[in-house]
């Protein structure tokens, strides 16, 4: 009785983290994305602070990195005498950041480096605590958390670097940026408004106008004034709209990409939880026939058998929930630390649990704890009151066992279809995403329906090598593992998920790094390759410099923007050098198109991408209209067609002049060159890294074989917060393997005290355990790969068009096996050694 | 294998006490048992329900330790031995048959019996094997699963895997406590055949009358003291003696 009663709070405990990991994520994912939004919100709101009105060019669309065409500055003088306005300014916008001994300051994992050109007051958000903004050319403000990270200070001389190349400046104070506590891993540096101007190619001109109103003005008030005396081409917006709407603009990508990623690993956490507290109370309800007979007996009726099984959920599942959303605290901490050490530093401070976050949380959680008790709740009813008195009653048979394999079978090609859907077919992305996320969970549900069938056989060949290790305990853990095959199927199940994932996540990524190095063997004729770090686009002065240094033969860089096409969706334009750019790389043509074709790349000309001509119904003799953010316009013919999946994707090749009838920038998305023969190639190298990165120390200039390994390492920074966030349900399977096998034990007690009564030592005991589990996290394991595997394949296949190949990382496939071995040794530790204590005598007499 | 002792005896217990708990809660379950047991022989041990009897049958046999006095088995005295020691005597030199049988369900009829072999990490000797299967009659059931065999059935097999191991002696607690009469007799029979085909030696702890009377040798306990000894007991007698105890 007291064994049993330390049993049931040991199950209860262990049932209970099934859920409350997973409960945990949730919670912690509201809590990190919230904090997220919180300094953002922040950030702009300190941005905006001293400003009413915010004047700037108006935008036909949003596009990623694209230049909008600047304002006249002499519109500043215009809005001044707008009555009502008490101090008005223009400012330039740019990306550039502070050199300090030939090093690029970077900002914090993708966050920007950014420029913005001194304010008057009001209108200034820095606050100096050292020195003064910037009064004199060549003078410039640094936000704290900079000067602190370069180590500069008031008076050092630095370097600037801007789209002119790096000016000398001096740094003549150093700013808090108002309350906001941290600039999400920006860097900011501030000149003064006419060197900004003359450094970022903007001479009379402004990147907006920042208006302060009159006391007793509103805001609202004179944005209507000013609005009424704009030109055409610009806006007026509060100083508060403005900040919303910034702030919503990053708002919206965390809560449609950041928390939706981290909410469905939480959901995969839970889906392995469900598994577990699905299997434990299947194993308890077939242990307590002879209590729930009794219960019959004494006329207990079957729905209050049925509440007695879901009563123990529901307490599970809220006490566990309950934990899990406070614990939400502690792992959104351990998310912040995970991105962190992978190169993906989130901002922001100040942790709190929202009412929004508990009440989901816990939702989630009690409902996921009753919803998979439920099945094992309703066969308890099923019990006879029979069952109370006959010795090794069993349960009956679900009526509709014998339907198992088909409907697993539908279920798994459900599954299967609704993957392929999601991936080949139209419609909203969100909605095709879900419909991928069901299917797979349809899939796995289905292999752990009927994971028992390959238990025995599975069993068998993961027993032999230990029953040739240790014949006794190698025999009996197979035994043992077979024996219930449903039970150690669904427990190896739990680790399936995670497994399958990681194993997907894996193939897949080795397929993605395949086929980018690929296309890069295949397309770059060059040598050496510069990008802006960050990927950001950089000077164009950059192409000169590569050009200047003795030995480059050719360089030829390429402009980046996107466009609207024909007035309706969005493509990428890319503005290329002609004469240039096949030296350095190279597309594949479609039809009889040849590198010829560039010699005919006048400025109305133009090559379009496979996808989009398909998308667009576009080809070769068709022409176009093209139009910027700003709203310039222009019309192209297509004198070819080309494919390539990987770098000029999804768009348009034009001239730079033809570029430039649209596009107000110079800047650059890519730059290549190539060596010249016979020159020592690494001294050319060398001599290409010093010049460019002097220069224009925003780059960066990589071989091809370096170029490959960035990208490369890249993917693995991925893959490790990838990985990180399946551990979890990794874990989360290691604790049901732990609880089966002391459901196990228990049940198998009288059986130990005889084993160990005819000669089985503690260490075969504990070996037979280990061995036990081990078997049930083999399985799972190989499960996982199987289906791992499955998905890549499937996945692959429906992008073969976006050139991802299918690729099986072996040595890391046979890793994750060992792992899945590891797993067992862990989840038999306890087991095992609960198993070794028990007293012989008590064994043998345990009822 | 078996290493005779002088006197044949191949269990013997001396001066045993046993004592659970302490202080004021403390129980004597034996007072001081010195009972010796020679080989090839069946001995029952008996007496009412608190006399001792499944506690002796526990210290004799190395599954409990007494609070004071020594148990040897085949010549090795089994205070000195530490639990994994104890555990390989057993292996070696004990076999167990159980009221309950305990047979491992998901093994057959023949993999039961060769567990102790298994666990040894020894070859079964196929002939040897036949000879036990046969021997408790259940040559045409070795690929049954104790499920699908009766009781009776049930106890032969655990019988043969008592026997299998050539241990020095076996000890049956009840073994026909969970078998209907006609049944316990074959029981008791198979017994008394291994004593004297086999020339093992069986020490038996029973209550029931007619399964002491098919012993050689009847030892009697009250109260933790042996009161009785006495060879080739009828039923009759039995039964006085033990109506006499209570």
């Amino acid at each position: 009785m007291w064994r049993g009663m330390l049993t049931r709070k040991l199950r209860s405990a262990l049932t209970a983290i099934a859920i409350l990991l997973g409960v945990a994520m949730i919670s912690g994912t509201f809590v990190l994305t919230d904090q997220i939004t919180r300094t953002f919100d922040e950030i702009f709101a300190t941005s905006y602070k001293g400003i009413d009105v915010v004047v700037s060019p108006k935008q036909a669309f949003e596009a990623e990195f694209s230049e909008i065409d600047p304002l006249d500055e002499s519109l500043v003088d215009t809005i001044r005498n707008v009555p009502g306005v008490a101090v008005a300014s223009g400012q330039i916008e740019g990306t550039g950041s502070l050199v300090v001994d030939g090093e690029f300051v970077e900002p914090a994992g993708g966050a920007p480096p950014l420029v913005f050109s001194a304010l008057p007051d009001p209108l200034s958000p820095g606050e100096y605590v050292e020195g003064h903004a910037p009064a004199r050319s060549g003078e410039v403000g640094v936000d704290s958390n900079t000067a602190d990270k370069a180590d500069v200070t008031v008076g050092q001389r630095v370097g600037l670097a801007t789209r002119t190349g790096v000016q000398p400046v001096t740094v003549s104070g150093v700013f808090k940026f108002g309350e906001a506590s941290s600039l999400a891993g920006a860097t900011i540096v501030v000149p003064t408004f006419a060197d900004a101007q003359r450094w970022f190619d903007r001479e009379g001109r402004t990147s907006s106008i920042l208006v302060a109103a009159q006391d007793g003005v509103s805001a609202a008030e004179l944005t209507r004034r000013v609005a009424a005396v704009l030109p055409a081409n610009a806006e007026a917006r509060t100083g508060q709209q403005s900040a919303e709407e910034d702030a919503e603009e990053i708002t919206d990508q965390i809560n449609s990409f950041l928390r939706p990623a981290l909410l469905a690993f939480a959901g995969v956490a839970l889906l392995v939880g469900a598994f577990i507290i699905f299997n434990t109370f299947s194993i308890t309800v077939a242990q307590r026939l002879r209590e729930l007979g009794m219960l019959r007996t004494l006329g207990a009726t079957r729905r209050q058998v049925m509440w007695s099984v879901v009563g123990e959920a529901l307490l599970v599942g809220a006490v566990a929930s309950a934990i899990g959303t406070a614990s939400g605290l502690l792992f959104a901490k351990l998310l912040l630390v995970a991105f962190d050490a992978a190169g993906f530093p989130i901002p922001g401070s100040g942790v709190t649990l929202e009412a929004r976050t508990v009440v989901i949380a816990l939702a989630v959680g009690i409902v996921v704890s009753v919803l998979s008790a439920l099945l094992p709740a309703v066969r308890a009813t099923r019990v006879p009151p029979i069952a109370a008195i006959r010795e090794g009653a069993v349960l009956p048979r679900p009526r509709f066992a014998r339907f198992t394999p088909a409907v697993a079978a539908l279920f798994a090609a459900g599954g299967l279809a609704l993957v392929v859907q999601g991936l080949v077919g139209e419609g909203d992305a969100t909605q095709r995403l879900l419909g991928m996320a069901l299917g797979a969970v349809l899939v796995f549900v289905a292999v752990g329906m009927v994971a028992r069938f390959v238990v025995r056989p599975l069993a068998r060949l993961i027993g032999w090598p230990m029953e040739r290790l240790s014949a006794g305990a190698g025999r009996l853990a197979r035994e043992n593992a077979s024996r219930n095959p449903a039970r150690t199927a669904v427990t190896a199940s739990a680790l399936m998920i995670g497994v399958g994932l990681v194993v997907f996540v894996a193939v897949f990524a080795d397929g993605l790094k395949a086929s980018i190095t690929g296309a890069i063997d295949e397309s770059f004729r060059g040598d050496i390759v510069v990008t802006g770090k960050n990927f950001l686009p950089f000077p164009a002065g950059a192409q000169d410099t590569l050009r200047s240094v003795p030995g480059v033969e050719v360089a030829s860089g390429v402009r980046f923007d996107q466009a609207r096409i024909d007035g309706t969706g969005k493509k990428n334009v890319y503005g290329v050098d002609p004469a240039t750019l096949p030296r350095v790389f190279g597309i594949e043509w479609k039809g009889d198109g040849t590198d010829a074709l560039y010699g005919r790349l006048a400025p109305d000309a133009a090559f379009v991408e496979d996808k989009a001509a398909s998308s667009r119904g576009l080809d070769v003799g068709d022409a176009f209209t093209a139009t910027s953010p700003s709203g310039t316009s222009a019309r192209f013919r297509i004198i070819g067609r080309y494919e390539d999946p990987t770098f000029a994707t999804d768009g348009f090749i034009v001239s730079y002049a033809g570029f430039a009838r649209v596009f107000r920038g110079t800047d650059l998305g890519f730059l290549a060159a190539k060596i010249a023969d016979g020159g020592d190639a690494a001294a050319v190298e060398e001599r290409a890294k010093d010049a460019v990165s002097k220069a224009y120390p925003s780059t960066d200039v990589r071989t091809n074989r370096e170029y490959k390994e960035e990208i490369e390492s890249r993917i693995d920074g991925l893959l490790f917060v990838l990985y990180a966030l399946l551990a979890m349900s990794v874990i989360i399977s290691i604790f049901g393997i732990v609880n089966t096998l002391v459901l196990s034990i228990t049940e198998r007690t009288r059986e130990i005290g005889m084993l160990r009564a005819i000669g089985v030592t503690r260490r075969q005991l504990r070996r037979m355990v280990r061995f036990e589990s081990v078997i049930t996290s083999v399985i799972g394991g190989v499960l996982g790969l199987a289906v791992g595997v499955l998905f890549a394949y499937v996945m692959t296949k429906g992008l073969e068009d976006e050139g991802i190949t299918f690729s099986v990382p072996e040595v890391q496939l046979g890793v994750f096996l060992v792992l899945a071995v590891v797993v067992g040794v862990l989840a038999a530790v306890l087991p095992a050694r609960r198993a070794a204590r028990l007293r012989v005598l008590d064994a043998i007499h345990y009822e | 294998m078996q290493q005779a002792t002088s006197n044949g005896t191949v269990v013997a217990a001396a001066a045993v006490t046993r004592r659970y708990g302490s202080g004021d809660a403390a129980v004597d379950a034996l007072r001081g048992v010195t009972v010796n047991f020679p080989r090839g022989q069946f001995a029952s041990v008996m007496g009412p329900s608190g006399s001792g009897k499944s506690t002796l049958l526990h210290i004799l046999s190395g599954l409990d330790a007494p609070t004071s006095g020594s148990v040897t088995i085949d010549g090795v005295a089994l205070q000195k031995l530490d639990d994994r020691a104890l555990t390989l005597l057993r292996r070696k030199k004990v076999g167990f048959i159980f009221q309950s049988f305990n047979l491992l369900p998901m093994l057959s009829a023949e993999e039961n019996v060769e567990l102790p072999l298994t666990i040894a990490g020894e070859k079964a000797d196929p002939e040897w094997i036949d000879e036990v299967m046969a021997s408790v009659g259940l040559d045409d059931r070795r690929r049954h699963r104790p499920s699908e065999l009766s009781g009776g059935q049930q106890q032969r097999v655990a019988i043969a895997r008592a026997l299998v191991s050539r241990p020095a002696v076996v000890f049956a607690d009840e073994p026909t406590g969970n078998l209907d009469t006609r049944t316990g007799a074959e029981i008791l029979d198979l017994l008394h055949r291994s004593v004297a085909d086999l020339g093992q030696t069986v020490v038996m702890v029973t209550h029931d009358a007619r399964a002491a009377a098919a012993s050689d040798r009847v030892v009697f306990l009250q109260d933790g003291r042996v009161v009785q000894d006495k060879p080739g007991m009828q039923v009759g007698e039995v039964l006085d003696t033990i109506r006499s105890l209570e």
